[in-house]
């Protein structure tokens, strides 16, 4: 088997491993794809770099193939995690800022290579992360690679800009939406430059011209808000739009919604947006001064057909409750060091990446002792069972806690705020969705 | 066999049964897998348990694709609409109509 080859297995088998990562750290993740397929060809990703390895799992996860990540060469200090990145082809990038004097010409040609061979290869081109809403000033690597490997010969390569969203980068079982955007046909773009594009990463305006294009393509799929309070302002905004046209949608509120509307309203033009910035914030201040929320207040008026969606949720969460209950017995200990970890008074960028690495090995190391326990004491019968039993009654807690969760959410909307207090925040809501509306 | 294996042949059956309906449902439903393959898998994961976490972990994962276009309601509507909008694809006149159609399924009193 070639050297392709057995990467591209070893990518297989990282990834299955990620998708089991994905689905133990996160509760939901959205995924917003583009029109225009990115499942073949040389295709260069650029994605925000809000929340470390949080991202890679993410990114490997929703990615249509394995890609070729371009990172930090400091990950290559890491015993074990070193051997990991360089048998999935990871590619290692050196920065002057950590103390590096060797020049990236190995990196760059590893990436043509890659995107000659038709690979994803995906790079962060804010370089480092940071724990602001906003993104960094992008750096000029992506439009090197894409004109160099281009001026080198490869042709058809795509830059691909992909937003990471969090509910709660820092956070266990939180949501997430991976927005991949519409790609950058480099060769189109190329032919439309006047001057022409000669020197491939050499040609300096070249660089700065496609980079310009990357920067808007990116900052268009990410998060992008000028502060947290503007943010969390127009996801309220964005919930009362998406509560007015179904207040009670059948899996509850995604979040990929609420964050792509948000997105949308961020870019509205002054002075729309500071007057729904200002009117969001009033709103969300009160609905938690009230401790209720949109849902509820939405509700009062307008009642949402009636559903028995709640007691499919309810005998669920009672058919469940044993495993469950098995469930927090026999994870109790890795759970208690997941939610230790997520509390640490540490960077939430720091957090975001230490989460999921620990969750991934405390949870991984607990199920094998858990099912080589039984397969030494009770046989191999038993033994093999728990292989399996482990994850079920896991996910059964899991299940169980947030369905709970869900239902104690819906019983607290039952019992709304009355009288002046529920007018108040009805009025501000019917001027947080007219305008909202108006603004569309 | 001790006692925590007592009551695990107590808890375990009912999991294992869940985990084998959820492999063979979705050896059902999967499209582009050879009968075969599907009769094959069936057989093993039913002779041999762990082969069910092995068929889960390997199998391929459906597309994302597949699984945003399963989602029509409402709320994905208006999400559709406004990027659209943003985009181009649709103009002022058709954005207004789909805000209408949709704002209008909800309005008190319907």
């Amino acid at each position: 088997m070639s050297g392709n080859g057995r990467r591209r297995h070893r990518g297989y088998v990282l990834r299955k491993i990620v998708r089991g990562l994905a689905m133990l750290v996160y509760r939901d993740i959205d995924v917003r794809l583009p029109s225009t397929p990115i499942s073949d060809g040389p295709v260069l990703a650029v994605a925000n770099h809000f929340g470390g390895l949080s991202d890679g799992v993410l990114l490997i996860d929703s990615a249509p193939r394995m890609p070729r990540v371009i990172a930090r060469d400091l990950i290559w200090k890491v015993p074990v995690v070193a051997q990991i990145a360089t048998a999935i082809g990871m590619i290692p990038v050196h920065r002057a800022a950590d103390g590096a004097g060797t020049s990236n010409d190995r990196a760059f040609a590893s990436a043509y290579a890659a995107l000659a061979d038709g690979d994803l290869v995906l790079i962060f081109p804010e370089g480092v992360t940071q724990d602001v809403p906003f993104m960094a000033e992008v750096h000029t690597g992506a439009a090197r690679i894409a004109l160099g490997a281009r001026h080198s010969g490869v042709e058809g390569i795509r830059i691909v800009p992909i937003g990471i969203h969090y509910e709660n980068k820092a956070g266990f079982r939180s949501r997430a939406l991976v927005n991949i955007g519409e790609p950058i046909d480099v060769d189109e773009w190329a032919q439309l430059q006047p001057e022409g594009v000669s020197r491939g990463a050499d040609d300096r305006a070249a660089v700065v011209d496609l980079t310009a294009v990357i920067d808007a393509q990116l900052r268009q799929a990410a998060p992008d808000y000028a502060d947290w309070p503007t943010a969390n302002a127009l996801e309220t905004v964005a919930e009362v739009l998406l509560d007015d046209v179904d207040p009670s949608p059948r899996n509850g509120l995604q979040y990929g919604d609420a964050a792509l509307i948000a997105d949308r309203l961020n870019r509205l033009p002054d002075p729309k947006h500071t007057r729904l910035v200002e009117l969001g914030g009033d709103y969300r201040s009160a609905l938690a001064a009230a401790r209720t929320t949109d849902r509820a207040i939405a509700t009062a008026t307008n009642p949402a057909p009636r559903s028995w969606t709640w007691l499919m949720s309810a005998l669920l969460v009672l058919v469940l409750l044993p495993y469950a209950i098995l469930g927090l017995l026999v994870a109790a200990l890795p759970l208690l060091v997941v939610i230790i970890v997520s509390r640490l008074p540490i960077a939430p960028a720091v957090r975001a990446t230490v989460v999921p690495g620990v969750a991934f090995l405390s949870f991984v190391v607990v199920w094998v002792m858990f099912s080589w326990q039984s397969l030494r004491d009770d046989g191999w019968n038993l033994g093999l069972a728990a292989v399996i039993l482990f994850p079920f009654l896991v996910a059964a807690l899991f299940l169980v806690v947030e369905r709970a969760s869900s239902l104690w959410r819906r019983w607290r909307g039952w019992h709304r705020p009355r009288g002046a207090s529920l007018q108040n925040l009805q009025g501000m809501r019917r001027r947080v969705s007219a305008e909202a509306w108006e603004s569309l | 066999m001790t006692e925590t294996g007592e009551a695990m042949v107590v808890v375990v059956w009912i999991p294992l049964i869940v985990v084998w309906l959820i492999v063979m449902i979705d050896l059902i439903r999967r499209r582009g897998m050879h009968v075969g393959s599907k009769v094959a898998w069936a057989a093993a994961c039913t002779l041999v348990w762990p082969l069910l976490i092995a068929y889960l972990l390997v199998r391929p994962t459906r597309g994302r694709v597949e699984i945003e276009r399963k989602r029509d309601d409402a709320q994905s509507r208006l999400v559709s609409a406004v990027l659209d909008h943003e985009a181009g694809s649709i103009d002022d006149a058709a954005m207004a109509e789909a805000v209408r159609q949709l704002r209008a399924a909800t309005a008190p009193g319907t």
